[in-house]
């Protein structure tokens, strides 16, 4: 007898009212309750499943078995019903109760002894734990989906989404929220959003410090000696040849105003072209630019350099060996404008360098080339007259002689140009502004 | 807001017409930064954030926006994790020991704070990374990364104090995470042949310009640095 047949023949003795007779009514009553009692149940056992079809078969004849099962099936929508299971959920009930079923019914075709003790269909196990498998995937997923889905929904509202954390890190969030309340409560102003240049210099003047005392814990101190060093050197030079004087100017010190603000010069010339195109990680700070890192590294190394020619003044003046200034004010004004053209020499290589890379292998050169022109080993009134216009082009000569006509109360330089110098700060300013102006559009933040 | 912007920046050794003519007025909100180039979107958020100039025209900020969430650049180097915060607060004006403490609290091992950025390991650099961007209380946040979403104390808490922070204020949002530009966007800052638009239709955008493929995605590349950041799903906390 085939499948069909067999539901034909039930069929016709329903629609006969040949069914179902009270032991057959008892059973399936029995199949619906237990079958609704149990769908829904946390870690039931499948078994149990079988078992509610194995107790009610012997009321029915073979063809007549699918009046029990649907009854079942009719238990487990009643039971998902009644206990609103999720989609995910009634599915698996459904198909966990239709498989058991299924199972029982191919072992009765095959003439399994299904009433024996300890009966199970075989692969009941296995396909109860890959259902198992399946279900918890699906619930996972539908957790995720939900939760995703509430995470969207706060998102266009607009309002903080609820990140489940434990319980710990629930008192450590209670903690933080007050701390950045009270953050931003007390945080200064910006101005439409920026913060105001003037007050990136403080920052940048103890930023600057720290990366130079991070290079060594004697680099603050190294930036007193390397000076030191090459002065003793030069001023040797002078003393063993038997001058004691240059124009009036002793030459200790001269070649101390010399040989600091040449290093300061230099040191400003590199570090603010380093800092222009070499931290490019700070530029993801706004306030901060790459003009800006330049000019604040070349203002502290101005500044160090100018306690560091006031410390060897001093101490020298101790010594005897060192004269005191005579225009302070105007060694000062002489040193911040060589400081000037550093910084603005610094940030035209580094705008360069900024295209060609390789520009800064010159940039030493030009630096050294600079360095015989300026004033820094003699002055231009040493000179004969006929060579002088080749050294005074150099507005650093100017600058370095005009230094020293303003240290020394015996020397008044007759080749310096104030006019010339003031002139050449100002068209290497403005050199450097547009420089950068045309480098800046390639200068990513890293 | 941009204004007749020209942005010819080199990228990648060549010159790219970024922007050409680009003008754009961009309400607070919270926006999924698209193109058919994801490579080049730090150099576009660059641009958007004000931190380069464009060739030409202009870029007006009307609020405190972050600087790029996630970036690293400035997280390296000499300096030790407190001098990095003390730089940073005294460039905001941010009550220093407030945020150290801040920092202290949400980071798995703030020990490291007190050591050189280079000798940090890379979970921590993200780590300082993405809490100290918490602290300024900016109106726009710009993320150029991906947000932390592994199941850890870190990225519980990190995520928890940013859906605060956000509330009311905007973001612009760079990832290759098509489900994070979803979860936490809802629109399209959409960049095109030059310009910028703004596209409501954000999933529709999304599948026109993909982000590229997730590093979470690429069976290859997992777990190649501490940008990891794990299962999204599990950033639900359900699991």
């Amino acid at each position: 007898m085939t499948n069909q047949e067999r539901i034909e023949g039930w069929r016709k003795k329903r629609q006969a009212g040949l069914l179902p007779t009270d032991p057959q009514a008892n059973a399936l009553s029995a199949a619906f309750t237990r079958t609704l009692a149990l769908v829904g149940e946390p870690n039931l056992d499948i078994r149990s499943i079988v078992q509610i079809a194995l107790d009610g078969l012997p009321a029915f004849p073979d063809a007549d078995r699918r009046e029990l099962y649907q009854r079942m099936h009719e238990g487990t929508d009643a039971a998902i019903k009644k206990r609103s299971l999720s989609e995910v959920a009634a599915d698996y009930w459904t198909r966990r109760v239709k498989g058991a079923v299924r199972m029982l019914e191919a072992d009765l075709r095959k003439g399994v002894d299904v009433f024996s003790s300890g009966y199970l269909p075989q692969g009941l196990a296995e396909f109860d734990s890959k259902l198992e498998a399946g279900y918890r995937l699906r619930t996972r997923q539908m957790r995720i989906t939900r939760a995703r889905e509430e995470r969207r929904q706060a998102t266009r509202e607009d309002r903080a989404h609820i990140i489940p954390v434990p319980a710990d890190e629930a008192a450590d969030l209670a903690r933080l929220r007050p701390l950045l309340d009270y953050l931003r409560a007390v945080q200064r102003p910006t101005h439409n959003g920026t913060v105001p240049p003037f007050q990136t210099v403080g920052p940048l003047f103890l930023l600057r410090l720290l990366l130079i005392q991070a290079d060594s814990r004697i680099a603050l101190i190294w930036l007193f000696v390397g000076p030191l060093v090459i002065m003793v050197l030069w001023s040797s030079m002078y003393i063993l040849n038997g001058m004691r004087f240059v124009l009036g100017m002793d030459t200790v010190t001269f070649t101390l105003t010399g040989v600091v603000i040449w290093v300061m010069l230099r040191q400003i010339v590199f570090r603010s072209s380093e800092a222009y195109v070499g931290a490019r990680g700070w530029l993801n700070f706004e306030p901060l630019s790459p003009v800006i890192m330049s000019v604040m590294t070349g203002s502290v190394y101005f500044l160090v350099y100018i306690f560091v020619l006031s410390t060897m003044v001093g101490f020298g003046r101790l010594l005897g060996l060192i004269s005191l200034p005579d225009d302070v004010l105007g060694v000062l004004s002489c040193i911040a404008g060589i400081a000037i053209i550093a910084v603005s020499m610094g940030i035209l290589f580094a705008s360069i360098a900024s295209r060609w890379a390789f520009f800064m292998r010159f940039s030493s050169a030009i630096e050294r080339f600079l360095q015989v022109f300026s004033g820094v080993f003699f002055v231009s009134e040493q000179l004969p007259y006929e060579y002088r216009k080749y050294f005074l082009w150099c507005p650093l000569a100017h600058g370095f002689q005009l230094l020293r006509s303003a240290y020394f109360k015996a020397y008044k330089s007759q080749d310096a140009n104030l006019n010339y110098f003031l002139v050449a700060i100002t068209l290497f300013v403005i050199s450097a502004l547009v420089a950068d102006r045309l480098a800046r559009p390639n200068l990513q933040p890293t | 807001m941009l204004e007749n912007v020209l942005d010819v920046p080199r990228i990648f050794g060549d010159s790219h017409v970024l922007l050409e003519d680009a003008s754009l007025v961009l309400p607070i909100g919270r926006y999924a930064l698209l193109s058919a180039n994801p490579e080049y979107h730090p150099a576009l958020i660059n641009i958007l954030t004000g931190l380069r100039t464009p060739r030409r025209g202009f870029v007006y900020r009307t609020g405190f926006i972050s600087w790029p969430i996630g970036r690293a650049g400035f997280v390296r180097g000499k300096l030790t994790g407190i001098q990095m915060t003390k730089f940073i607060c005294s460039l905001y004006g941010i009550d220093y020991t407030a945020c150290l403490n801040f920092i202290s609290e949400i980071m798995t091992a703030p020990e490291f704070l007190q050591k050189r950025i280079a000798e940090w390991p890379s979970y921590v650099r993200l780590e300082y990374t993405f809490s100290i961007a918490l602290v300024p209380a900016f109106d726009m946040f710009v993320i150029d990364a991906n947000i932390p979403i592994e199941e850890t104390r870190f990225s519980r808490l990190w995520r928890s104090v940013f859906e605060d922070r956000i509330v009311g204020n905007g973001l612009i949002l760079s990832t290759f995470r098509e489900d994070q530009l979803i979860d936490y966007c809802t629109k399209a800052l959409v960049h095109e042949q030059g310009k910028f638009w703004i596209d409501d239709d954000l999933e529709a955008c999304i599948r026109r310009y993909p982000p590229r493929q997730s590093r979470a995605e690429q069976p290859s590349g997992e777990g190649l640095d501490g940008a990891d950041f794990g299962d999204s799903a599990e950033a639900d906390g359900l699991l």
